[in-house]
């Protein structure tokens, strides 16, 4: 797991997952399916990104690929040489994905008792000290 | 309908996550291609999130 991942699993989903009762097994699953949209995700703005016959370029040469590592390299180098995939990424990162969270978040305190919204600050607190 | 336009069609991963869908949910969602490069691994380096103002928006 990178760092990014476990970093956004620490400070917000684990402890809005835990507040909202879920038991630790069905957490990791949670998570661990969060982690796979949000790659799909990034990797699908990546692609429609690109000039139509690229995406179909790079999906094609993809596609003869024997390995796992060999697509990893071609996806990353197909994304490298296109501004306007790395742009699409870099803005799923910073502005689409948070867009997300913030719905997740208000989801939780919208529907939340007074108890789970109390544990949920009092996890947050725990793994970011500095926002309290 | 081009390959990428059938990709945009099949994703509806907005949805999902609001959903709080499961991982084999997650795998039919996304496009064959996608999935597959998921399994293989692919992954980013972004730049850190800005969740701190979410985090600080609960915690108020």
């Amino acid at each position: 797991m990178s760092n990014f991942f476990a970093e956004l699993e620490q400070k917000l989903l684990n402890p809005l997952f835990q507040a909202a009762g879920i038991d630790a097994q069905q957490c990791q699953v949670l998570l661990s399916s969060w982690e796979k949209i949000i790659i799909a995700e990034a990797t699908m703005k990546a692609i429609k990104a690109m000039p139509q016959a690229d995406s179909q370029a790079l999906i094609e040469q993809i596609k003869t690929l024997a390995t796992n590592e060999e697509k990893i390299v071609a996806f990353n180098e197909g994304v490298a040489k296109s501004d306007a995939a790395t742009q699409a990424v870099e803005k799923y990162f910073q502005e689409e994905l948070p867009e997300t969270l913030t719905r997740l978040a208000n989801c939780f305190t919208d529907n939340a008792t007074p108890e789970q919204k109390a544990r949920l600050k009092e996890l947050l607190l725990h793994q970011n000290p500095q926002t309290g | 309908m081009s390959e990428s336009q059938n990709l945009q069609e099949k994703l509806t991963l907005d949805s999902a996550i609001a959903n709080f869908t499961t991982e084999k949910q997650v795998e039919a969602l996304v496009d064959p291609m996608v999935s597959e490069l998921v399994k293989a691994g692919v992954s980013f380096s972004p730049s850190p999130i800005p969740i701190t103002n979410i985090i600080s928006g609960l915690t108020q």
